[in-house]
């Protein structure tokens, strides 16, 4: 599903990433481990694109991400990301948050897309929560939200960045829920985990 | 800091008082402020309400011990508010500002705020336009008999509504990565606003006709209308990157991850977000440029404020300027308050907004 062939990104003089190769088999769930700092984030960020690889190949799916040609939106409307910080919109309701890509990238119409964002949703366990801006809701919840989001999108794989670094103690368990739901489903997944915090279901030892 | 600072403020008069008369030296203040005042305010009202004249002629504002004139006011309304502009044809300024007012006004409320808004301008201005230039079955009155408010009211509303998305594009520009539009923006912001406005409409109704092939005659009010638009955009761009500077650039990570075009995440997630930021700032810049439009007097158009000084050289009623420039800050000080508060009550409801449901 995910394969990294000989990446290196630097910035500056700093080289992030070097020679780095990895490969994501389609279903499976691959945690990242590594102190902060080591580029979990960066190599995250550079398999749908957000961050331009120096060299090697990243193919995702069958289309090389840092191909020239490639359609990068088209690519990132299927890789599903979900980010430390929530990152949704404030001034859009749960639901236009996920309505949103649906309409505009995959054309669905608003009923369609809606039906789609409620099922999602539901899947997280948010339908009450669909009117309501998301400062209202508390970080659990806008991170579930975002993970609905990026579900919203049909996604073939997803990538969590640091999902759960932002929240309280108390908050992780439901999003970890969440993850867990999405894996046993056998959605590909990505997602880096520093050292002794909780990781997905694997320990990053 | 003084013992009052401190102590539990007490409620009431004794509150008001408690903190004016507290010593010597805020209890003498305050006596030297309330003499000021009274000298200031006491004449002036007795000018301007007891023993002002609001009926008669100018021979009766000019017998001893009269006030303020505001007969003259009643007598001048219609050429200060409409200048040089037709007698007979004088409703259809007067309907051109009402169509205008009537867009301003919707345009504040926030349920208005949906993409008719913007069909609803193009229609207005364009049938205030009509009402103001006739044609198609009005009467032709050229732009050099138009004056008073409504060529106020038009040079703010086009020039901000116009300076919006110019402003914004200039904005974008500036943070571009591309070197040809970031120093295009740049360029034409630093410019703008490092030069006065008197100088801008000198340019744009000096120079530009210059500029252009000889024989081609371009409407004043139109280069003028231009200038400002620019002006307007320059000092817009300004806060749109304020307001841009303040999305953290997570947020266009967030939208691009989702597919959406740069244009997309822009239009869609980054401005939106952005421009609330800036509703602030927006709404002094519109009171401040309100204010400005008053500027084209120098080049020889017939805004609201001229045409009330106009009004006090018409031999008939020589002099009354006192009455004139009153009248006419009172105009705007209403518009400027107005808009004050609204901006006030929007910020409110904003936060409200943003925080719940």
């Amino acid at each position: 599903m995910i394969e990294i062939r000989n990446v290196t990104k630097s910035f500056g003089k700093f080289r992030v990433l070097d020679d780095c190769t990895a490969s994501v088999a389609k279903g499976s769930v691959v945690v990242v481990c590594g102190p902060s700092g080591s580029g979990k984030s960066t190599l995250i960020r550079c398999i749908n694109g957000l961050e331009r690889i120096d060299s090697g190949e990243i193919v995702v799916d069958g289309i090389s991400v840092s191909a020239p040609g490639t359609d990068l939106n088209a690519l990132r409307a299927r890789v599903g990301m979900v980010f430390q910080s929530f990152e949704l919109f404030p001034h859009r309701t749960v639901l236009e948050n996920l309505d949103l890509a649906q309409v505009r990238v995959l054309k669905r119409d608003r009923r369609a897309a809606s039906e789609r964002s409620m099922v999602l949703l539901e899947r997280v366990g948010l339908t009450d929560q669909a009117s309501k801006y998301p400062a209202a809701l508390s970080g659990g919840q806008q991170q579930r939200i975002a993970i609905a989001r990026a579900l919203a999108m049909d996604p073939v794989a997803m990538l969590f960045d640091e999902p759960t670094s932002a929240l309280d103690p108390e908050m992780i368990s439901e999003v970890l829920a969440v993850m867990t739901k999405l894996a046993e489903a056998g959605m590909t997944m990505v997602s880096p985990a520093r050292r002794g915090r909780p990781a997905l279901s694997a320990g990053c030892e | 800091m003084s013992a009052t600072a401190t102590a539990i403020p007490a409620r009431g008069p004794r509150r008001v008082l408690g903190g004016t008369l507290a010593n010597f030296r805020s209890a003498t203040l305050t006596a030297l402020a309330i003499v000021i005042a009274a000298s200031v305010l006491v004449p002036f009202v007795r000018w301007a309400l007891i023993d002002a004249r609001w009926k008669g002629t100018a021979a009766d504002c000019r017998t001893e011990g009269v006030g303020a004139c505001w007969a003259f006011i009643t007598h001048k309304l219609p050429f200060i508010m409409f200048g040089l502009y037709p007698a007979v044809e004088r409703w259809r300024p007067a309907l051109a500002t009402v169509v205008m007012l009537s867009l301003v006004i919707a345009t504040m409320l926030p349920i208005c705020w949906r993409r008719w808004l913007i069909g609803a301008w193009i229609v207005g201005l364009a049938i205030a336009l009509w009402l103001m230039g006739g044609g198609l079955s009005l009467t032709r009155v050229p732009t050099q008999e138009w004056g008073g408010f409504p060529i106020t009211l038009m040079l703010t509303v086009i020039g901000l509504g116009g300076g919006l998305p110019l402003g914004i594009l200039l904005a974008l520009g500036r943070r571009s990565q591309l070197p040809l539009p970031r120093l295009t923006a740049t360029a034409v912001v630093e410019v703008v606003r490092g030069v006065p406005l008197v100088a801008v409409l000198y340019l744009a109704v000096l120079v530009v006709p210059l500029a252009l092939s000889t024989g081609v005659e371009v409407d004043k009010l139109l280069l003028a209308q231009a200038g400002v638009t620019v002006f307007a955009g320059a000092y817009l761009a300004e806060a749109v990157r304020g307001g841009l500077q303040m999305v953290p650039a997570r947020r266009m990570d967030a939208a691009r991850a989702l597919g959406l075009t740069w244009w997309q995440s822009t239009r869609l997630v980054v401005l939106p977000e952005a421009l609330r930021i800036v509703i602030p700032a927006f709404i002094s810049i519109a009171v401040g440029f309100f204010q400005d439009t008053s500027l084209i007097v120098i080049i020889g158009l017939f805004d609201l404020l001229n045409t009330a000084r106009l009004a006090a050289q018409d031999p008939a009623w020589l002099g009354f300027h006192t009455e004139a420039y009153v009248f006419v800050g009172l105009v705007y000080f209403a518009g400027s308050a107005l808009v004050s508060r609204y901006g006030l009550w929007l910020e409110r409801r904003m936060a409200v907004s943003t925080r719940r449901a």
